[in-house]
């Protein structure tokens, strides 16, 4: 398609695209108004949703009701404990209603209660029967409610569904489905959801629903107010739907038109940029060579322009917003950072910005290959000042873009890591989460594009290089960029310049790698398109992550050295600022919105408001996520009476006065502070004195004040529960701040105090006391950074020696913070997790690879080279062998995991069963000791000595437990899981094991069942071994790791080996290939090194003696023909010469005679002598000159000129035959030449005596005139060198069958002139040039004589 | 020799823009501070809010909860409040001291629920750092 039709086509596009645009872009929200559905409309939406899941469950509890067994269950219970006594039909019902799995777990629940509210079977989420239903009858129809639970806000809807006999209720089925999970309980095992959420999106307004059920029926639909009903028509909450105001609406609308116009806008930008892109080589063409810089620029700017646009316009974030892929990729609460001017401002960003990374030097490098690529002109080699001079600049510029590269992709992987919330250490599994993986890629395909930009950059200096600089320079000028990268890198850590400094050695590597690419480009001009091979593609995977490495994983520790030195800084701080943050708030919010003054002014002691307010401050500060706290408020007169105390500390007696006094005197202490202090408003402050009784670590103090005047003092205290010995929940705070999400990292922190070990949590610190090395750091600075070997384990500790809070004065503590040091298995791990992203995105590289080969014609491939058959029958073993072993391997250490991790379980359940049997001194049963501890202490205390965390279980209910905090986070169950139930009671199991699925993973719960006399289970216990779980779960990551690793390594070796033996294999073949080749051009001096002691030397050997034995038999062939040819062209040269020297005998013969018989005094035969003597001379004198010819010709033959190679063009040289021979009268000559210029390398004499001589024989072979066609053109691709080719094709009579095999004989002819050696002098010729010439004829019509010659090479 | 000079000037360039500019920020004391916190979140305006900001921060919101960088938590509170601007948003409740401090203030939502908002202000040597920023249903 012509230049002029492309533009014309793009032309039109582009006016389509740009008209359909603005057409769009000024639409306004009148001319395209959305139906959005109408209040009413959305009400009954709502309403039928409700309606749906209410129906839902109804089924759920008829398809339980119908079981004939549930019948029988609910008519053998008894009175009493149930657990005593399982009748055969509830255990049938139990192993019924543990089997129920089609319904969601997490969202619904279903169970199966007497009429005393005994629970029976159960499955699902936990949500235990609220006090007020338990002191109603049980319901005797169906009745649906709202379930609101109190630990944590949740929202449910609960179904009631009884089960008659002979009209008479004996149980029921209860089922409950959630549909408010408020934020306070997000943090927990269950799934975010709100239906009011749900609700909004379907119809696309906003909603709040009040789900207290309503008895004033306010229901206004066409206001948007409706009810939520059951059933039985009670109203169960009020829904709102709030109208839209015009504004409103019209914004929304406006944002629909809006997106379909950016819509039309990126269609119409993209096209532009891709014309822009498609006009460039134009430009080069109109402007001449050196416009091609400012059109490559003007291309490369524009796609960036493009890239800047989508960003202005959020594009294709505000596209995606509503799919749930939009949500992972352009949340920025995952990655944001606002480098390049938010190219970086989520995931999604980061990726599309390194795919215009890639793509702008992709471009780029097509274009520069064409540059390096194009043939310079031939220059002396010049070593003069000015080419040392730029040899130098040019060089210290690639060092340049090396260090600008690499800082920016530095800087890229720091904000990656600094700017995300991302765990890229975690220990969960070798394949990475979706998030972290397209992180992985998008840093992976950064790294290889600055590989690719430099690559081509070294080879583009090379390649200008080439013909000025002497052949070594190449070497000579990567050594100079490496010493100038040296030098580089110590100026800047000379001058400190802290935003230029990047890993070592980064740079290096890229330098070395790019070099080494740039290297094999030359020897293999072939290159690019072989990296687009698997292996080639594989290859550079593993050469990205070289690369991204270093960088990431030196982000990643700089990170974690911060946190760390955060972690000193808090500590050393000793105090917990959201502690006081919290016990601030709640002293304001008490005193602001709590009606604790009654209407005379005074305070009013009222418990259960006091309760009530510590139940808000003490869940305020288990929100934090700190753990546990303990509180206490107390409400004090003017006179310091107090009024009221709550909370620890506090035991409620008759005898209130001595009670009463536990917290006066903290009271009285916190009041001198606080006056002493010189606050007005509230005292807040870690508690620093000796207290008396309860200790507690915060306290606040306010004055209350009734219309301005004071009436008295308000006191809150907590103190965070230390669970185990040794431990210093103040620590765990600290550590919690840094690492709030996830598991917890291994932390460990301690202080000193002269040296001498005060307090530490996490790992143990073994050392008791700093040694004199450590205590002597702190004479000259600070803080210290230290590596330390503890039981074979290499830890990085953080020292700090801090100032005295308030002065510029060393204190004497020195606070420790270590985390384990990463070894090199540790590292293999992360190196896979990077590894395993990047399959994700080499495969659609290589398919795409694929089509572009397929689309090229370069597959399917013609010829297969043995070596990468091998190669890659060892690769496809190799990967299965991995992959399959790998897999395995996981099976079997994730079985032994879990066999462990039971096992550990099971030695819990011992330990604690035994220790609950020791409490006592009497030989009662566990179960019955247990009963006696069942108070939080006695547990507590039990706890503590074991180290571990109990809960106890009464049948299904949850009785006591030492983590209330795990239990309002709902990872531990309130209600004993069924699958536990069933294993202890049913199947009467000792131990029972069951997995629970958190937010992040799932852990193992082991449960031990204490049985009475005779066998039957009274109550249970559950162990947790969630930090060991951890541990076991990063044991199988690195074990799996380990063993990927392994076999990786192991692949990569038999791949290199393989390789090795495949080189030496094909080496010897490709010799041998080549000394055939010699062979049938006629040399047999090629001989072929042995270089192996085997078959193959073997074969080589024989090869060589064969080509010995040819050459000698060639030799003697050739004295043979040679002497044949003699002897053929002795009896040519005799018979041709023959042929004029009989006349010229017969001419001197007759000459003789004459001169003899002439009277040459008679005039008459004088003038007859006469002339006879001129006729006879001149006969000789033409014999003579035919001699000549038959001389000069046998010398063409046997000698040709000097030949002088040079690159002529292949249509000019035929046209200029063409044109010397087109005056022969009555003949047509027509040239069809090629579309494009082809070279070759010939003599230009002897490429027109070619064709001269070809043309020449076709207008002979017309006798009666004719037309000779000429065309040159490119002969199809094969994989032997390229060549072109000349046909001539005459319209003669074309040659006889029997005269085919003689035409390029020498001396045969079919004309009456000439020697009949045209044809073999041009075969010859064309021979000597490296090309063939063959025929094809048919009589009648006419001879194409072909000519292939060797394209000449760029 | 053209060809050098180039190079030359684009080597120059190319160190030139090794030197980035490092700027300070000016710090006031707690109340003040918490002033401009207070105006910043009136007018939707996060840089001037996060510019006390800590590396981390700890940022809730009722959509998620974590430790942010600065920039981070900017673009976080950017997504959470262009769906709940805080129009005319003041604290209810400020507690300067000496090295920390605290503010409280309700807002309503777009569609009509009351939300709080928490900051907590840390003196580190003569600068207030912003620490936290929580935003809940009051």
């Amino acid at each position: 398609m012509g230049f002029i039709k492309r533009i014309s086509a793009w032309w039109v596009i582009t006016i389509f695209l740009g008209v359909v645009w603005a057409i769009s872009a000024f639409l306004r929200p009148a001319s395209v108004a959305v139906k959005q559905p109408t209040l009413q409309e959305a009400l009954v939406v709502i309403q039928q949703d409700f309606e749906e899941r209410i129906l839902y469950m109804k089924a759920e509890s008829q398809r339980a009701a119908i079981q004939p067994f549930v019948l029988r269950c609910l008519e053998q219970v008894t009175a009493g404990d149930h657990i005593e006594h399982l009748s055969p039909a509830q255990k049938e019902a139990i192993a019924w209603f543990s089997k129920r799995k089609h319904f969601d777990e997490k969202q619904m629940a279903i169970e199966l209660y007497d009429v005393e509210y005994g629970l029976l079977a159960w499955n699902g989420v936990s949500l235990p029967i609220q006090e007020s239903r338990r002191k109603e009858p049980f319901p005797t129809q169906e009745t649906i409610g709202i379930y609101h639970a109190e630990q944590d806000g949740l929202l449910a809807l609960e179904h009631w569904a009884p089960v008659y006999r002979r009209s008479a209720v004996v149980g029921g089925i209860r089922v409950v489905y959630l549909i408010n999970v408020p934020v306070s309980a997000q943090g927990s095992s269950l799934p975010d959801f709100r239906l009011e959420d749900l609700w909004q999106k379907k119809i696309m307004r906003p909603v709040r629903v009040d789900w207290r059920p309503k008895r004033v029926h306010a229901a206004n639909p066409t206001q948007g107010v409706g009810l939520l009903r059951a059933p039985n028509g009670v109203a169960l909450g009020e829904v709102q739907v709030f109208a839209l105001s015009d504004a409103e609406r019209g914004d929304i609308e406006i944002v629909r038109i809006q997106n379909v116009a950016l819509f039309w806008g990126i269609l119409f930008l993209g096209w532009l940029v891709f014309g822009v892109l498609g006009i460039t080589p134009y430009l080069e063409v109109r402007w001449g060579t050196g416009a091609w810089f400012w059109a490559l620029g003007l291309g490369l700017c524009s796609i960036w322009v493009f890239r800047f646009v989508l960003l202005y316009w959020n594009i294709p974030e505000r596209l995606l917003q509503d799919l749930t892929i939009g949500e992972q990729l352009f949340n920025p609460r995952f990655l944001a950072s606002d480098l390049g001017w938010g190219l970086m401002r989520s995931i999604g960003d980061l990726t599309l910005t390194t795919l215009f990374a890639w793509f702008t030097a992709f471009l780029w490098s097509k274009r520069m290959y064409k540059v390096a690529l194009k043939p310079r002109e031939s220059a002396p080699k010049d070593t003069g000042y000015g080419q040392k001079v730029s040899f130098v600049l040019w060089w210290l510029l690639i060092t340049l873009v090396v260090k600008v590269l690499w800082l920016g992709i530095s800087v890229v992987v720091e904000r990656a890591v600094n700017d995300s919330v991302l765990d890229y250490l975690a220990w969960t599994g070798l394949m990475p989460p979706t998030t972290i993986m397209l992180v992985y890629c998008s840093l992976l395909l950064l790294a290889l594009t600055a590989l690719l930009v430099l690559t081509v950059l070294i080879r583009l200096v090379d390649a200008k290089g080439q013909n000025l600089w002497p052949k070594s320079a190449f070497l000579w000028g990567i050594g100079t960029s490496f010493l100038g990268l040296a030098l580089l890198e110590s100026s800047i850590y000379l001058f400190a310049l802290e935003v230029a400094q990047t890993t070592w050695p980064g740079e290096w590597i890229l330098l070395g790698i790019a070099a080494f690419g740039c290297w094999l480009w030359r020897h293999e001009p072939g290159l690019p398109l072989r990296l687009l091979h698997l292996r080639s593609l594989l290859l550079l995977l593993l050469v990205g992550v070289l690369l991204t490495y270093p960088a990431l994983y030196h982000a990643l520790r700089m990170q974690l050295e911060r946190q760390m030195a955060l972690v000193a800084d808090t500590f050393a701080q000793g105090e917990e600022e959201r502690v006081l943050g919290a016990l601030a708030q709640s002293i304001s919010d008490t005193r602001r919105s709590n009606p604790i003054f009654n209407s005379s002014g005074n305070i009013v002691a009222d418990s259960s408001l006091a309760a009530g307010i510590l139940a808000r401050f003490t869940e305020e500060l288990n929100d934090l996520g700190q753990g546990d706290f303990e509180t206490a408020i107390g409400f004090f007169d003017l006179e310091d009476t107090p009024l009221l105390l709550l909370g620890r500390g506090a035991v409620w007696d008759a005898q209130r006065s001595r009670l009463l006094q536990s917290g006066l005197s903290d009271f009285l202490a916190l009041k001198d502070t606080y006056l002493s202090s010189g606050e007005t408003d509230q005292l807040v402050q870690p508690v620093t004195r000796q207290q008396q009784n309860e200790q507690f670590q915060y306290e606040g103090l306010a004055p209350l004040r009734e219309r301005g005047q004071a009436v008295g003092w308000l006191m809150l205290r907590a103190e965070q529960r230390i669970r185990y010995a040794g431990e210093n929940s103040f620590v765990r705070t600290s550590v919690d701040v840094i690492q709030p999400d996830g598991w917890r990292r291994k932390l460990s922190v301690a202080e000193y105090q002269n040296g001498i070990l005060l307090r530490g949590q996490g790992g143990p610190f073994t050392k008791t006391r700093l040694t004199d090395d450590i205590m002597r750091q702190f004479d000259q600075k600070d803080r210290y950074w230290g590596q330390e070997a503890v039981y074979d384990q290499i830890y990085n500790t953080f020292y700090q020696n801090p100032y005295i809070p308030g002065s510029r004065v060393f204190s004497n503590k020195v606070i420790a913070v270590r985390a384990p040091a990463t070894n090199p298995y540790d590292h293999l791990y992360y190196l896979l997790r990077i590894i395993i992203s990047g399959l994700w995105l080499l495969f659609p590289v290589f398919v795409i690879g694929l089509i572009y080969r397929f689309r090229k014609g370069f597959l399917p491939l013609p010829r297969r080279q043995f070596r990468d058959k091998v190669l890659n029958a060892f690769l496809v073993v190799g990967v299965v062998s991995v992959v399959t072993m790998g897999v395995l391997g996981q099976q079997v250490v994730t079985r032994e995991n879990r066999e462990a991790l039971r096992e550990n379980l099971e030695r819990r359940l011992d330990r604690t069963a035994e220790a609950i049997r020791v409490q006592h001194t009497r030989n009662l049963p566990a179960w019955e000791i247990l009963t006696g501890i069942l108070g939080r202490n006695k547990l507590d205390s039990l706890a503590t000595i074991l180290s571990l965390d109990i809960n106890v279980y009464r049948g299904s209910e949850l009785v006591a437990t030492t983590r209330p905090d795990l239990v309002r986070e709902r990872l531990v169950p309130i209600r004993l899981p069924i699958e536990a139930y069933e294993q202890l009671y049913l199947q009467t199991l000792r131990n029972a094991y069951v997995e629970s699925k958190g937010k992040a993973d799932s852990y193992t719960i082991g449960y031990r069942a204490l049985a009475d006399e005779n066998g039957v289970p009274r109550y249970s216990f559950s162990v947790l071994m969630l930090s060991e779980q951890e541990q076991v779960l990063e044991e199988r990551a690195r074990t799996t790791a380990y063993l990927f690793g392994a076999l990786l390594l192991l692949l990569l070796v038999v791949m290199v080996t393989v390789t090795v033996l495949a080189n030496a294999l094909t080496r010897p073949l490709s010799g041998l290939r080549q000394g055939l080749q010699a062979v049938a051009s006629g040399r047999f001096d090629a001989k072929i090194p042995v270089t192996s002691p085997d078959e193959v030397g073997e074969l080589v050997e024989t090869f060589n003696d064969m080509q010995q034995q040819l050459a000698e038999s060639r030799q003697k062939l050739g004295l043979q023909e040679r002497q044949l040819a003699w002897s053929e062209m002795a009896r040519q040269v005799a018979h041709e010469i023959k042929n004029p020297l009989t006349p010229m005998k017969l001419s001197l013969q007759h000459l003789k005679r004459a001169q003899k018989t002439i009277n040459m005094d008679d005039a008459e035969e004088r003038i007859r002598f006469e002339g006879m003597f001129t006729r006879i001379t001149a006969t000789l004198d033409e014999q003579i000159d035919s001699l000549t010819n038959i001389a000069n010709s046998f010398s063409t033959f046997a000698r040709l000129p000097k030949r002088v190679l040079e690159r002529l063009e292949l249509n000019a040289a035929v046209e200029e035959c063409i044109s010397l021979m087109e005056r022969s009268e009555g003949f047509l000559l027509v040239f069809e030449p090629a579309s494009d210029d082809i070279w070759v390398m010939a003599d230009r004499e002897e490429l027109r005596r070619i064709f001269l001589n070809l043309i020449k024989n076709a207008l002979q072979a017309m006798s009666e005139g004719g037309t000779v066609t000429l065309n040159v053109g490119r002969c199809i691709k094969t994989q032997e060198r390229p060549m072109a080719f000349c046909e001539v094709h005459d319209t003669g009579t074309g040659i006889p069958e029997e005269l085919r095999d003689k035409i390029f004989q020498p001396n045969f002819s079919t004309k009456t002139s000439g020697m009949g050696l045209g044809l073999a002098i041009v075969r010859k010729s064309i021979e000597d040039l490296g090309g063939q010439i063959n025929f094809t004829t048919m009589l009648g019509v006419g001879t194409t004589f072909r000519v292939e010659l060797p394209l000449a090479s760029a | 020799m053209k060809t050098n000079k180039r190079i030359g000037l684009l080597l120059f360039s190319l160190l030139c823009q090794m030197w980035l500019p490092n700027g300070l920020m000016a710090q006031d004391d707690g109340s003040e501070v918490l002033r401009k916190i207070e105006s910043g979140l009136a007018s939707n305006d996060l840089r001037a809010v996060l510019q006390f900001a800590s590396d981390p921060i700890f940022v809730r919101t009722p959509e998620d909860n974590a430790s942010y960088s600065p920039v981070q938590a900017r673009y976080v509170l950017e997504s959470f409040f262009r769906s709940q601007p805080a129009r005319g948003f003041r604290f209810n409740d400020l507690s300067p001291g000496k090295n920390a401090a605290f503010a409280t203030g309700d807002f309503r939502s777009r569609n009509g629920q009351p939300l709080r908002i928490y900051v907590r202000l840390r003196k580190n040597g003569s600068t207030w750092e912003l620490k936290e920023v929580r935003i809940t249903a009051s």
